[in-house]
């Protein structure tokens, strides 16, 4: 009788401890709780971003905090944030994780930034010319055991500051510098997108938040670089609708102050179905304009047009045409 | 008998020893040091032709139309000479003269176009693939963030 209770209590230290094991691993967490973030800036201006998030862990550790948010590359936002918190275990700053460190649990040596890219990509945007930007604390963070910390991040953001018309859903994650985005489960990584952000500046819309009618891939190119340009004919309802030959006509604007016109339907401007209604071409833009050596093109005019070149649809579904313009920055 | 028995001893024992001395001495032999053999110089002679490619990691061979385009391109190295025929966005734009950092163990390559003022280096990786030589470029030829990769193997002219 003895023996047998014996047993019984062995084992239930064993559940017991079983147990409180499970439970420290489910109950390490990290969660982004509330974003707070204006709809509408106009470039150049600092907007504060207002980012509460917990910090639930059972087991005691001392780690450095890591924010990061996903912007479009042209803000430099690496340059153009501060970021301060306020924590039941103090209160500091954070600052820029230097590109040439390597990322917690990042396999191939990548970087906080390219690691954290490959993860969340861009989310809900439709133009892939955005980065994500790494910022951690200055001081790590103790934590005693079942702790449960409240922290609540103030960022400061220049938006804008390449001073173009955008919108954009910015994003947001916390982790910490030696989990780093692990895993299959993001408990230890929460990451949010914000609602489109309008920045008011000048020029065409460069529209992150919605589909649009054209998308290039690389969006920044020159003449020099192969170009691929899509026509989506599912954004809208465009004239074009039902059309399943798709051509490109382009007008492109050389430095010399030239015009090289290509706009005969021929299998050279045909675009290839690549997902139903969706249209593609790719090309070397000196050698689809011809252009002579020395010569450098700036710019492209075009449209899409049917099989006959009698419908043409430009931007924003309208008779003006697309625009691509040939810079880097 | 018994010193029959002592004398199969005393040869058994003289036998050990002679195997111990040739042992000992063949032991103490100086090894014979493999002389140093010059590591051959890398030659790119003859004419290259892609195989395959990327821009910013995306397949460009996969790409409709420029797999065509990609495939005509060649290039022919001529001693510290190249020509260039069908061209495509290379690392230079014209013939030219190219040179490696280091003729034995080349790890960049650097072109210098007829018609350029500037030199363009690229690194250089030269392997083996299924007993033949390719060697793969990277480099931007438009914009710096536009990274392509080109992997060339060699043809016949």
């Amino acid at each position: 009788m003895k023996k047998y209770l014996q047993n019984i209590r062995t084992k239930l230290l064993r559940y017991t401890v079983l147990a409180v094991f499970i439970l420290m691993l489910t109950n390490c967490e990290f969660l982004i709780t509330s974003i707070q973030q204006p709809e509408t800036a106009n470039a150049g201006d600092v907007i504060t971003v207002t980012l509460k998030a917990e910090f639930n862990d059972l087991a005691a550790y001392s780690k450095k905090i890591i924010v990061g948010i996903l912007a479009p590359k042209s803000w430099k936002l690496g340059q153009n944030t501060t970021i301060t918190y306020t924590s039941s275990k103090g209160n500091g700053r954070l600052t820029l994780i230097p590109s040439t460190e390597v990322a917690a649990s990042a396999k191939n040596g990548e970087n906080w930034s390219t690691h954290m890219k490959d993860k969340m990509g861009i989310g809900p945007n439709y133009i892939d010319d955005m980065e994500w930007v790494p910022f951690q604390t200055v001081e790590s963070i103790s934590v005693n055991n079942g702790d449960d910390i409240p922290a609540t991040f103030t960022i400061k953001i220049k938006v804008g500051v390449d001073g173009l018309n955008t919108s954009a859903r910015l994003g947001y994650v916390v982790c910490n510098n030696t989990d780093g985005l692990d895993g299959g489960t993001t408990n230890l990584w929460p990451y949010k997108f914000a609602d489109c952000l309008q920045v008011v500046g000048e020029g065409d819309l460069i529209d992150y938040c919605n589909p649009s009618l054209a998308v290039l891939n690389p969006v920044k190119a020159l003449d020099n670089d192969y170009e691929s340009i899509t026509f989506d004919n599912t954004v809208v309802e465009t004239a074009l609708k039902g059309q399943n030959e798709i051509y490109f006509c382009g007008t492109a604007h050389t430095s010399d102050g030239k015009d090289i016109e290509v706009c005969a339907q021929n299998a050279a401007s045909k675009m290839t179905e690549t997902q139903p209604n969706k249209f593609q071409i790719t090309f070397w833009p000196r050698k689809f304009f011809n252009a002579a050596a020395g010569q450098t093109l700036t710019s492209i005019d075009y449209f899409f047009t049917n099989k006959d070149g009698t419908i043409k649809v430009g931007y924003g579904n309208t008779d003006a045409p697309f625009k691509l313009n040939f810079v880097c920055e | 008998m018994l010193s029959g028995v002592n004398r199969i001893r005393r040869h058994k024992l003289l036998m050990l020893m002679c195997l111990a001395i040739v042992a000992m001495a063949s032991a103490c032999k100086t090894e014979r040091i493999v002389p140093v053999v010059d590591e051959s110089v890398k030659s790119l002679n003859g004419t290259w032709a892609i195989v395959s490619a990327t821009q910013n990691g995306r397949e460009l061979t996969k790409v409709t139309g420029i797999m065509d385009e990609l495939s005509q391109f060649r290039i022919t190295f001529t001693d510290d000479k190249y020509t260039i025929q069908n061209p495509v966005p290379f690392i230079v734009s014209g013939n030219g003269a190219y040179k490696f950092n280091d003729p034995q163990y080349p790890f960049d390559i650097t072109f210098t176009a007829d018609t350029a003022s500037a030199p363009q280096k690229s690194t250089f990786l030269f392997p083996v693939v299924q007993g033949e030589r390719r060697f793969t470029l990277t480099f931007s030829p438009g914009c710096d963030k536009n990274v392509y990769k080109y992997t060339l193997k060699k043809v016949n002219p």
